[in-house]
């Protein structure tokens, strides 16, 4: 039990602590109390894995505590919320104001600023106006783009292959059309999942299956080496595979274990091979797939394809075998393993028999799931599933079906690791949402990590996920809609002492947007942004179309994207950081392309206004601000536009208003969205 | 305009002042004087308002700056500071046992090679150094030498990945932008992690703009790369006249703005430090021109520095900026000799007295002036000066020309200033000088002096990502204390 009450230790600072974490202890005993009981040394409990990570075991069910104030909020997530604020006595944030609040959802859900007529249009008189945005939202192929650049931070998604000669990879962009696909189709996230692991061996027919594995060939990859480094290169390449697996899809660090047994977490280094050894045949390779639109070639990941070109290739691309290596050093070989999970990460570690044999009871129940999908195509996909299945042979199933025993695992939600699965994502989806993870550390749910202080309500959505078809924009669906999300950011001066980094969620928080966000609203708000979706990206930066089109080549990221933190690509990568450094200002102030797109937002807004100022100035706040300028604002621009037409002597007149449109790009509200 | 942008953040601090964010702000910004630094936060404890602010170190340092002299290709150890008598008298014969593994072109290595370069002792230390390098030969009574670094890979990228983030892979920070998570830097109107690649137009190193990344840490630790031709730093203006009276009307328009916004929300002072960061910004634009215009030293400075000559001109420009940059309180300086391909580089495959004469040529007198120049200001014990590559040559012939094949297993990285042992020679080769077989010193290791030197212990240095404390030195690192000034051999 008590591992449990360390994993809800309540901040310091919060008053009456002792009080809080008592009524938290006591208000979920009864779970507790379920969840400790299996280990009391029975048999059975330890065959079940009770000694699994906290984050495989059963969702919780019952809400312990509900808030005394009724009127705030409409579901389960505002129960949850509030009755964690009321406990530690802390109000909850007004709601945000109907611009703020469409502004806010627009960047977050597509990532561009409102179009003028979302700003000047108003639903406000419907009861159900908020939940029509928020459908609408959803819809929007650009949510796809968006949302798809969360998931491509994960997997560490480039275009090239890093190293000395940083080859490039033309056809690595299908993978990513095929995660801004599987967003915008809401794919069962536990279909997404899968299909990144073994699409090819579980729907060989379907090309987006197949696309979805591009998801293991993506990583860096050393085209140039000595005959003396062949195997480590190799133990590196599935290594790169093991361990993006681990922080993306199960938010635990199991590249740890590679030199030795997890410091943290129960993983064992002989746990950490078994895993590799169900890569151990497959590598990258290209493909022709049949697709809608003709033959597409693709980077994909699979066993006998041809490999890839390397500039010096001294050895094979892949070595059947796998073995133990001692400090993961492969001149230190211990014995030959075969595939298999971590038992830590499955409630049922004996259910491995059953996944490892292709023709489990779990495939047909998941199959029976899906054919309830909202997604029709996806339960055909199944069938075709099933029918490959059956064709297959038996003794090549048994050398084909090691990446698919994994999907099996990794999304069985009784026995394997699907409730971590679930976990981990319905986490970052409130990441995202919300500029904070419920558990603060979204990689990683081990020992090391942070505890959330609401894990009925984490559970609560986890549960919505598997129960509404692991479909995401049900989830968010539900987030969007709460009183939580909708909150203000302003922060009351009390607030800011109970609560300095906002555990408790008892507002949004005020965040920096992405570098894609920040290009691509420039882009939007001038008028000049080019929706094509999917296709090649480019390396040429002077292009019009979102920044998820920027060619990511590693050794040549756009700087435009780096100086504002977008990752690097060379590792998965859950949180971005926001630095505040001035090349950032510098980039604002001088890149010329910068002052192109405000001199567009001024020619878009005097188109707009007829050519008179006052209403030019007006646009150019709603096209970039998503809201209209204020009285003193218009003033502010009449005057500094007075003081220039007395002070400028030179025969060039400049336009002014392509400075002010400049300056909005500048502001911080313009770059935080809030 | 410094002293008037000054003044209005200064007002603007006073008149925002209510906001604790505001207040938390001000104090963090109020020092811009190095002379007084009131710093309270320690290695790695950096504030994201102000990610660059100067830190306090584990344990007292001299070290102020650190300038890295990447011999990119890999020296030859044995042509250079490791003189080998041996390898004259069996000059010609088979190596017994050699593993023909061991260089990159396996089974090209051939029988022993002499040195092309005649040796000499020089200083009060008696240290031996080949004919190449008549001018760093009159210094090394200031320097001090490990003969017996390796690394673990025999190729560019990974040994040049191993040598600046701790593992022969991509993706980990280097160690100057864990020097700079860790410390900080002292001149916030100038980056803190400053990168010079080959000055001759030559490209980057093998391992690219990686070689200078932060890897997992922010990226605003990753070194700066200013280009070697054209306008050195990506969207640096220094407008003028009108240009410049607009853009000060601009950061008016924007500031006004940014202040009301950022008070109606009691002052985040994430918000401030953005304000903050055009004001930065502004004075930049002049500032680093002004850092960068070596027309202002005098003549006889550049010639201290090779200028004069055409071979050494451009290396010698590139090491007379760090120093200008090192008297600015940069912390972080990383320059190169070669570029990318094999005969641009310290690569000495097929010829290596041409390739070797030459390189040498061209950096030899530049960096001996960096070290008496440094010395004469006064810089010299603040600065960390470290020279080597990433890996060092093998003793024998490469097959099919007068080269040297690649060797992780023995070359030499040299130190001046920053407080090391003066004239000390660290650790021995074979009599071949094929492999570090006495006080062997890993990547690791050399990390972990080289932290240990400015002030940072590099057991303590971490940053936790995916759920792990990463350091720079993983799980080992020792520190090499011969070198150190107050410690014995």
């Amino acid at each position: 039990m008590s591992r449990f009450l360390h994993r809800r230790t309540s901040p310091a600072g919060v008053p009456h602590v002792g009080l809080t974490l008592l009524v938290w202890a006591l208000s979920t005993a009864a779970w507790l109390f379920a969840q400790e009981t299996p280990t009391a040394g029975s048999g059975e409990a330890e065959a079940r894995g009770s000694d699994g990570l906290w984050a495989v075991r059963p969702f919780l069910r019952e809400p312990p505590i509900m808030p005394r104030d009724r009127s705030w909020g409409r579901s389960n997530i505002d129960h949850w919320i509030l009755a964690g604020l009321e406990l530690s006595s802390i109000p909850p944030a007004l709601q945000a104001s109907w611009s703020l609040r469409m502004r806010r959802i627009s960047l977050g859900i597509e990532g561009l600023p409102l179009d003028l007529e979302s700003v000047r249009e108003s639903y406000e008189q419907a009861t159900d106006a908020w939940e029509r945005v928020v459908d609408q939202m959803l819809a929007s192929p650009a949510y796809g783009e968006r949302w798809g650049r969360h998931w491509l931070d994960l997997a560490r998604f480039a275009e090239s292959f890093g190293f000395e000669h940083d080859l490039d990879n033309e056809f690595a962009y299908p993978y990513r059309d095929f995660v801004v696909r599987a967003f915008n189709r809401d794919l069962p996230y536990d279909i997404f999942v899968r299909w990144q692991l073994a699409g090819d061996e579980l729907v060989p027919d379907v090309a987006d299956a197949r696309l979805a594995t591009g998801f293991l060939a993506t990583g860096v990859h050393n085209a140039d080496f000595a005959a003396i480094q062949v195997e480590q290169e190799r133990y590196d390449e599935l290594d790169d595979i093991v361990s993006t697996i681990g922080t993306a899809m199960l938010g635990m660090s199991l590249g740890c274990a590679r030199c030795h047994d997890h410091k943290f977490d129960a993983i064992t280094q002989r746990d950490y091979y078994r895993l590799v050894a169900a890569f151990s045949r497959t590598i990258r390779g290209e493909v022709d797939l049949p697709t809608e639109g003709g033959m597409l070639r693709a980077l994909v990941a699979g066993e006998g394809l041809a490999p890839l070109p390397r500039v010096y290739s001294p050895g094979p691309a892949f070595f059947p075998r796998v073995f133990f290596l001692e400090r993961g050093d492969p001149a230190h070989k211990g014995d030959v393993l075969d595939p298999g999970v971590p038992p830590f990460l499955a409630s049922n570690p004996g259910a491995w028999e059953r996944w490892r044999k292709a023709d489990s009871a779990e495939s047909e129940r998941s199959l029976q799931r899906t054919s309830e999908s909202a997604v029709g195509r996806v339960a055909a996909e199944k069938s075709a599933a099933a029918n490959a299945e059956e064709e297959s042979a038996d003794d090549e199933r048994d050398r084909r079906s090691r990446r698919r025993a994994i999907a099996d695992w990794i999304s069985d939600v009784d026995d394997g690791a699907g409730r971590l699965l679930a976990r981990v994502i319905v986490n970052r989806l409130w990441q995202h949402h919300f500029g904070k993870a419920l558990v603060p550390t979204p990689s990683d749910f081990g020992a090391q990590g942070e505890a959330t202080l609401h894990p009925e309500l984490l559970d609560a959505l986890a549960r919505h996920l598997v129960e509404s078809n692991w479909s995401l924009k049900q989830v968010q669906r539900r987030i969007l809609l709460s009183a939580a999300y909708q909150q203000a950011s302003r922060i009351a001066p009390e607030v800011a002492v109970l609560d300095p980094t906002n555990r408790y969620f008892g507002r949004q928080s005020l965040r920096r947007m992405e570098a894609e966000v920040i290009r691509d609203s420039m882009l939007a708000a001038s008028g000049l942004l080019d929706r094509t979706i999917g296709g090649p990206g480019t390396l040429d930066d002077s292009h019009f179309r979102r920044s998820l089109y920027f060619k990511v080549k590693r050794s040549r990221l756009p700087t435009i994207l780096t100086i504002f933190d977008a990752p690097d690509a060379l590792q998965g990568q859950a949180e971005r950081p926001t630095t505040t450094v001035a090349t950032q200002s510098l980039a604002l102030l001088n890149r010329g392309q910068v002052m192109e797109w405000s001199q567009a937002l001024a020619r878009r807004a005097r188109v707009l206004s007829n050519g008179d100022f006052r209403r030019a100035v007006q646009v150019s706040y709603e096209l970039a601000l998503g809201r209209e300028a204020s009285a003193a604002e218009i003033v502010e621009c009449e005057e500094w536009r007075r003081a220039r037409v007395q002070s400028e002597t030179d025969s060039d007149p400049i336009d002014l208003l392509a400075e002010i449109c400049h300056g909005l790009f500048c502001l911080n509200e313009f770059v935080y969205g809030d | 305009m410094g002293t008037e942008s000054q003044r209005i953040r200064r007002a603007f601090l006073q008149q925002t002042g209510a906001g604790f964010g505001w207040l938390a702000l001000s104090r963090l910004l109020a020092d811009e004087s190095p002379e007084s630094p009131v710093i309270t936060a320690g290695p790695g404890e950096y504030h994201p308002a102000a990610p660059l602010r100067a830190r306090n170190r584990h344990f007292h340092s001299p070290v102020r700056s650190v300038l890295w002299l990447f011999m990119h290709g890999g020296p030859s150890q044995v042509d250079t500071w490791d003189f080998k008598p041996e390898l004259a008298k069996r000059d010609g014969q088979e190596l017994q046992g050699f593993d023909q593994s061991t260089g990159f072109f396996a089974g090209l290595a051939g029988p022993i090679m002499r040195s092309p370069f005649s040796f000499s002792q020089y200083g009060v230390s008696g240290t031996w150094a080949s004919e190449i390098l008549p001018h760093l030969s009159q210094c090394v009574d200031e320097m001090a030498f490990i003969h017996s670094c390796y690394t673990t890979a025999n190729n560019h990228s990974p040994a040049q990945f191993e040598i600046s983030s701790g593992v022969p892979r991509l993706g980990l920070p280097c160690l100057g932008s864990w020097v700079t998570y860790g410390l900080g830097t002292e001149n916030q109107n100038l980056p803190a992690f400053i990168v010079m690649y080959d000055a001759q137009g030559r490209g980057l190193p093998k391992s690219r703009s990686i070689h200078w990344g932060a890897g997992f840490l922010p990226g605003v630790f990753q070194g700066a790369a200013f280009h070697p031709t054209g306008p050195p730093v990506e969207d640096m203006r220094n407008p003028a006249g009108v240009a410049s009276r607009r853009q000060r009307e601009l950061l008016d328009f924007v500031q006004q703005a940014n202040r009301r916004h950022a008070d109606d929300r009691n002052g985040d002072s994430e918000l401030a430090a953005r304000v903050e960061s055009f004001e930065l910004a502004f004075r930049m634009q002049s500032a680093a021109p002004e850092a960068l215009d070596i027309s202002r030293e005098t003549e006889q400075t550049q010639r201290l520095y090779g200028m004069q000559d055409p071979r050494s001109a451009p290396y010698g420009r590139q090491l007379l900026t760090a120093r200008r940059l090192i008297e600015r309180g940069v912390r972080f300086i990383q320059v190169y000799s070669g570029g990318f391909a094999n005969h641009d580089c310290w690569d000495g495959h097929d010829n290596l007295e041409a390739n070797h004469r030459q390189f040498a040529a061209e950096t030899d007198q530049p960096i001996a002036g960096l070290i008496q120049d440094l010395k004469a200001r006064g810089l010299l014990e603040s600065t960390l000066v470290i020279c080597c590559g990433e890996f060092g040559r093998l003793p024998l012939v490469q097959k099919g020309g007068t080269g040297r094949d690649h060797n992780p297993h023995a070359f030499t990285v040299w130190f001046a200033g920053g407080g090391v042992r003066k004239g000390v020679h660290f650790g021995a080769t074979d009599e071949l000088g094929n492999r570090a077989v006495e006080g062997r010193v890993s990547i690791h290791d050399l990390h972990a002096t080289i932290l240990h030197l400015i002030g940072i212990d590099h057991e303590r240095l971490t940053y936790r990502h995916n759920g792990r404390d990463f350091r720079l030195t993983d799980v080992e690192g020792e520190v090499v204390r011969a070198i150190l000034p107050d410690e014995g051999v």
